[in-house]
């Protein structure tokens, strides 16, 4: 090696020894600084996060939902019922919604001797219990049609009956698959239009009579729903609560241009409503139906009186066709909720017309409450409407739905809360890989949570036939996992983004750190020259 | 305090009248104005909703009463409830005593009383409530809570009944609220009419908030009877009461009507109202106008031997022919009248009160109070002050002093307290709330005063716009006067204003609402915890520095005849830019040599860094160590 013209430098003994409190200080240095002042800063600045099943809840729509329904066959001859049986099976072998469960009812002598299909079905739904969400099809040889189901959980079926037409009643009206899939696709052109039951809701039907001077409209609005809505709301509040509230509101205008229409009537007239403009009529209306206390979505039932000089007062649709129908002119907006136009009575108008004094009369009470039912039935989306051919469908006697059609209802909500539900926790779960300042804390974790092991409670519950406690688990997990979404604590620390934790404590930790990283250098050839000393 | 005598209303049978809406409901519309001296004007709307509901069961029915109102009853504990949202002051010395007391800014108390209510029930409805009414009126309420919501003792009676079980009562003003058109609309929106027809019509954002003073008010109270909780009314008195400055309108007399005051006439009345009347004073400063139309009744009315006159308009006889049109009522001077005359000074009402913050500087201060009995006779007087807990009220410098009202200066006289209640504040959580009460002799002004101290904040707790300063309410001051003199408050157990004609009491309740206060406290400048911290962390940065190098460095003196390497590795790398090929290397070179430049092993032979400088220099050393061994 060449010796250059500067003092070769080697350090001395001396300087050996001190090397060593050197390397210590160093070491000291990297110690605290590295060792105790970072994870610190790191600790003290971190947003706070509850440990969560995040990988869980990801994996959640790995596993799908699959619900458990019975299916009894009663017929005559046990060879037919196992035929049915067995083609039926197979029809539903391998579908992935439903795992159905077929079971053979054997005739037995007092089931033969009955002489009416009722006392027939009366007798078998004693002798074979049905839990929620079951179903049953007996055979009635002398049907007129091919399928007739009754307001229980069965159907009456004639002998010639295929399989075929079985498992397509199943599907369309007992199961309602094609709602299903609706429901569980993610595809969102094809998902589901209407959101998922809220666990409580305000009914408000609000009675609005613009001109109260010239419309002396009279009706116990009170009486009238305490007699119709109340009634049928209770026995649909097994998903959610409904309070039903009235108002009249007066004085408050439609928006939207009315045009005159001539025809036979002693009037001569009508005016007509553009279907076209009805979001506008609504948006008009929303704004003056008086706020409200609690937070509880509202189902708004609007019953309209059109004054004298706009009535009657119909719906034409664009290609200027009258859309009454039975006299009625009404329209639901989901999930807002319906509209009636109570025209008054022709009497009324003609004696407005002519002496410009006001008559007083009373609203029908049927005649809108009626529209009202079939409105709120649309609304809450429990009646099936699907029609078939060859299958008949007994009419409602009393106020309380078909039972199957509720219970369909009931495993339908129960369905789409779960899936709400975990695509709710899957998102926030994304969020939350996403958006690093979004806190979670203890009560939102909880939810969090919750929501998760009721989900799978409540699939678990899916799946091994409590059709019940699905329907509750299902709704806790709903409600939980809103909750935990839309808490507040959530955005806690939205103001204060990594950007700035960054930004105050560089000014500090940039100066330090360049010397105590460049001192590992020197450790790192400190220790190499060590190595070197030993093998020589 | 009130001489209370509901139960009279209550049984007050409900006469078929109204041909719509229930037989149980009535909805009542007033205007009163009353010219005032100085040429002001004032208007005094008042909407009144009465509805014997009963049962608690009914009050999922409503129809002229908003749902709110009945929600509110079924959700929350709440027998009466009281929100003012008001702009302006109101000038007691030469407008006398307003029909409905306010105070700037928003204000709001209610009265809860039911079975099993504890205080932290009634804390958490309170606040629900204020956040419900934030949301109704668009106003921010929703700012009302424990740190700034006190319980009167003393000052605040219920208008309830039955008022003799448990209750509770809450209070709080946010002096900083701002009334504006986006009050008005909400408020309007309750009225069953609306602002379609009726007197709510007149009410036009434009000239509501062009005037001198305006104040809406809402209050609702159920009255129910004595042990029969179903048997109940819920009354809600909506009320919008507006100063007007004449000398605004430009005009070369003194002359007004409806339509200026307004922006258009009437268009009617509301087709709900059982009664739609308008009273118009015409004594006083009444007096000097002549009215057109020619109004048809007079009501005369002596109370507490003080006579008022008021001509009535009744919309229902007005709009009795169909047909629309609107109607207008005008106020005309008379052309000869000396205009200084409408300038005398009007009679001082019996109390008034005034109130102003002393000291300079930041850091201490002394509210002051004063209160002036003009009257011949001692009146009884009581304060509530609400001082918020970044001002640190201290008791013991509390005093009132006296001087006669023609004497200028105060002496050391003082006035003994008959009553006192202090609740200490709390830092953050709880006001300072003063409840004191007096006699004041006849003839003589009283100043209470008590010393303060002014908090230093937290940096978020400053508003935006701190430099603005920070409020303190106003402080509430009830007397009993013994005549009705300038006296014009609804009597507790009446609901229109008609009920105050010839309601002559033994005593009438007034209650005052002095000034709102600004005080600045000791605001910082915002950007400084950053411009610390910068700071702070560079002074530590530089210390470390040379400590670190200290502790870890050893300093070797070394000689080099040529320049140092690096130099040289610039140069060499500058004129041989041409072969880039050797970039790379360079660059790993150089961070080689940073380190062997931290170990403080200088003075490598310069010559070889010019004959080998690509190669790694702590190879160098190694080797140069090597040969030595």
């Amino acid at each position: 090696m060449e010796t250059s013209s500067s003092s070769p430098v080697k350090p001395r003994r001396k300087d050996k020894d001190e090397d060593k409190f050197r390397i210590g200080a160093t070491v000291a240095f990297i110690v605290v600084i590295i060792g105790i002042g970072v994870p610190m800063w790191w600790h003290t600045t971190t947003v706070y996060r509850v440990n969560l099943p995040s990988t869980e809840i990801l994996s959640l729509s790995e596993t799908p939902i699959k619900t458990a329904v019975q299916v009894a066959i009663y017929t005559q001859q046990p060879s037919r019922g196992q035929l049915l049986i067995a083609e039926l099976q197979s029809a539903f072998s391998d579908d992935e919604i439903w795992s159905v469960e077929f079971k053979q009812l054997s005739p037995t002598p007092k089931a033969q001797e009955t002489h009416t299909p009722a006392a027939l079905e009366k007798l078998l739904l004693e002798q074979n219990v049905q839990s929620v969400g079951d179903f049953m099809f007996i055979e009635w040889p002398k049907l007129q049609e091919e399928l007739l189901l009754t307001t229980e959980r069965s159907a009456l079926m004639r002998s010639d009956t295929t399989s075929n037409k079985i498992a397509q009643l199943l599907h369309a009206k007992i199961l309602q698959t094609y709602r299903i899939n609706q429901i569980l696709s993610t595809d969102e052109r094809m998902g589901a239009k209407s959101e998922a039951p809220q666990p409580s809701y305000d009914v408000i039907v609000s009675v609005l009579n613009p001109k109260p001077r010239l419309t002396h409209a009279k009706w116990n609005i009170a009486m009238a729903v305490k007699t119709y809505i109340e009634p049928w709301l209770a026995k649909v509040s097994g998903v959610s609560n409904y309070t039903v509230r009235s108002q009249w509101k007066y004085r408050v205008a439609i928006e939207a241009d009315l045009k005159q229409v001539r025809d036979q009537s002693k009037l001569g007239r009508h005016y007509a409503l553009q279907e076209s403009s009805l979001p506008h009529l609504l948006t008009s209306i929303a704004q003056n139906l008086s706020a409200s206390t609690t937070d509880k979505p509202a189902i708004n039932l609007v019953v309209y009186i059109p004054p004298c000089h706009i009535a009657p007062l119909h719906i034409y649709n664009s290609k200027d066709q009258r859309l009454t129908r039975n006299d009625v002119d009404a329209f639901i907006s989901p999930p807002w909720g319906g509209f009636i136009i109570a025209n008054p009575p022709e009497h009324i108008c003609l004696a407005a017309m002519s002496d410009q004094q006001a008559v007083p009369y009373h609203v029908s009470t049927t005649d809108n409450m009626q529209v009202m039912l079939d409105q709120l039935h649309k609304l809450l989306d429990i009646s099936s409407e699907l029609q078939m051919d060859g299958v008949k469908v007994v009419d409602i006697e009393q106020l309380e739905p078909r039972r199957w059609e509720y219970e369909a209802y009931l495993r339908r909500t129960a369905i789409r809360h779960i899936s709400t539900a975990s695509s709710t926790l899957q998102s926030l779960i994304k969020l939350l890989d996403q958006i690093s300042y979004i806190v979670i804390d203890d009560e939102v974790g909880a939810a969090i949570t919750n929501s998760y092991a009721d989900i799978l409670a409540a699939k678990a519950a899916l799946l091994q036939h409590r059709l019940a406690d699905a329907s509750v688990l299902a709704k806790r997990a709903f409600v939980a996992s809103e909750r935990g979404f839309f808490d507040a604590s959530l955005l806690a620390q939205l103001y204060f983004p990594d950007e700035q934790k960054y930004a105050i404590y560089i000014p500090l930790f940039l100066p330090i750190m360049v010397p105590v990283l460049s001192s590992f250098n020197m450790l790192r050839s400190v220790l190499q020259a060590r190595r070197k000393e030993k093998q020589s | 305090m009130y001489a209370v005598a509901f139960v009279l209303l209550l049984l007050v049978a409900f006469n078929a009248g109204s041909n719509l809406g229930r037989d149980d409901e009535r909805f009542h519309e007033e205007l009163v104005v009353r010219p005032l001296p100085g040429h002001h004007v004032n208007t005094y709307f008042q909407f009144t909703t009465r509805w014997h509901y009963g049962e608690k069961d009914n009050l999922y029915h409503t129809q002229l009463t908003p749902r709110v109102i009945a929600e509110l009853l079924q959700q929350f504990a709440v027998k009466e409830l009281h929100i003012g949202l008001t702009q302006g002051l109101w000038r007691y010395e030469t407008w006398g005593y307003p029909i409905v007391e306010a105070t700037s800014g928003a204000e709001m108390w209610a009265w809860f009383s039911g079975a099993n209510l504890t205080n932290r029930e009634v804390d958490r409805q309170w606040k629900e409530l204020a956040n419900v009414f934030s949301g109704v009126l668009c106003a921010s309420l929703n700012f009302v809570d424990n740190t700034n919501s006190i319980a009167p003792r003393h000052l605040i009676r219920p208008q309830f009944m039955p008022a003799n079980g448990q209750r509770f009562v809450r209070y709080a003003t946010l002096p900083r609220e701002i009334v504006c058109t986006e009050n008005l609309t909400p408020w309007k929106k309750l009225l069953p009419c609306g602002s379609a027809s009726g007197f709510a019509s007149l009410l036009n954002s434009g000239h509501v908030h062009n005037t001198k003073y305006h104040s809406l008010g809402l209050k609702v109270r159920v009255l129910c009877e004595d042990h029969d909780e179903d048997n109940c009314i819920v009354e809600l008195t909506q009320t919008a009461n507006l100063v007007y400055d004449l000398r605004l309108f430009e005009l070369s007399n003194n002359d007004f009507s409806l339509r200026r005051l307004f922006g258009m006439g009437l268009n009617g009345f509301c087709e709900l109202a059982e009664s739609s009347k308008i009273y118009v004073q015409r004594n006083e400063q009444g007096e000097h106008y002549q009215l057109v139309p020619e109004p048809v009744h007079q009501v005369k009315s002596t109370r507490g031997g003080h006579s008022v006159v008021y001509s009535v308009y009744d919309m229902h006889e007005q709009f009795k022919e169909p047909g629309e049109r609107l109607f207008n009522v005008a106020w005309l001077a008379p052309k000869t009248e000396n205009r200084r005359r409408n300038l005398a000074k009007p009679s001082l009402p019996p109390v008034t009160v005034h109130r102003y913050l002393l000291g300079h500087g930041q850091e201490r201060g002394r509210i002051v109070t004063e209160v002036t009995n003009s009257h011949y006779d001692a009146l009884p007087i009581m304060l509530q002050e609400v001082i918020p807990w970044y001002v640190h009220a201290y008791l013991h410098t509390l005093s009132i002093r006296r001087k006669p009202q023609r004497v200028n200066e105060y002496g050391r006289q003082r006035l003994p307290f008959k009553l006192l209640h202090y609740t200490p504040g709390k830092q953050r959580e709880l006001p300072s709330h003063l409840e004191i009460g007096f006699m004041l002799p006849g003839q003589t002004s009283a100043l209470i005063t008590i010393d303060v101290d002014y908090l230093l904040l937290k940096w978020l707790e400053y508003p935006p716009d701190a430099n603005h300063g920070h409020y303190i309410g106003s402080a509430i001051v009830s007397s009993q006067l013994p005549m009705g003199r300038n006296y014009t408050a609804l009597p507790p157990e009446g609901h229109l204003f008609e009920h105050s004609f010839n309601a002559t009491r033994p005593t009438y309740v007034l209650s005052l609402h002095t000034e709102a206060l600004i005080v600045s406290l000791p605001t910082p400048d915002f950007s400084m915890p950053y411009n610390v911290i910068c700071l702070a962390c560079t002074v530590v940065a530089l210390a470390f520095g040379p400590i670190h190098s200290v502790a870890t460095k050893m300093i070797i003196v070394g000689r080099q005849a040529s320049a140092p390497k690096n130099f040289v590795k610039i140069f060499n790398k500058i004129f041989r830019r041409g072969t880039a090929a050797d970039e790379s290397a360079a660059e790993g070179d150089r961070l080689a040599a940073a380190g062997a430049a931290a170990l403080g092993v200088a003075g490598i032979a310069s010559s070889r860094a010019s004959v080998s400088g690509d190669q790694p220099l702590l190879e160098d050393l190694d080797e140069e160590e090597e040969e030595q061994d």
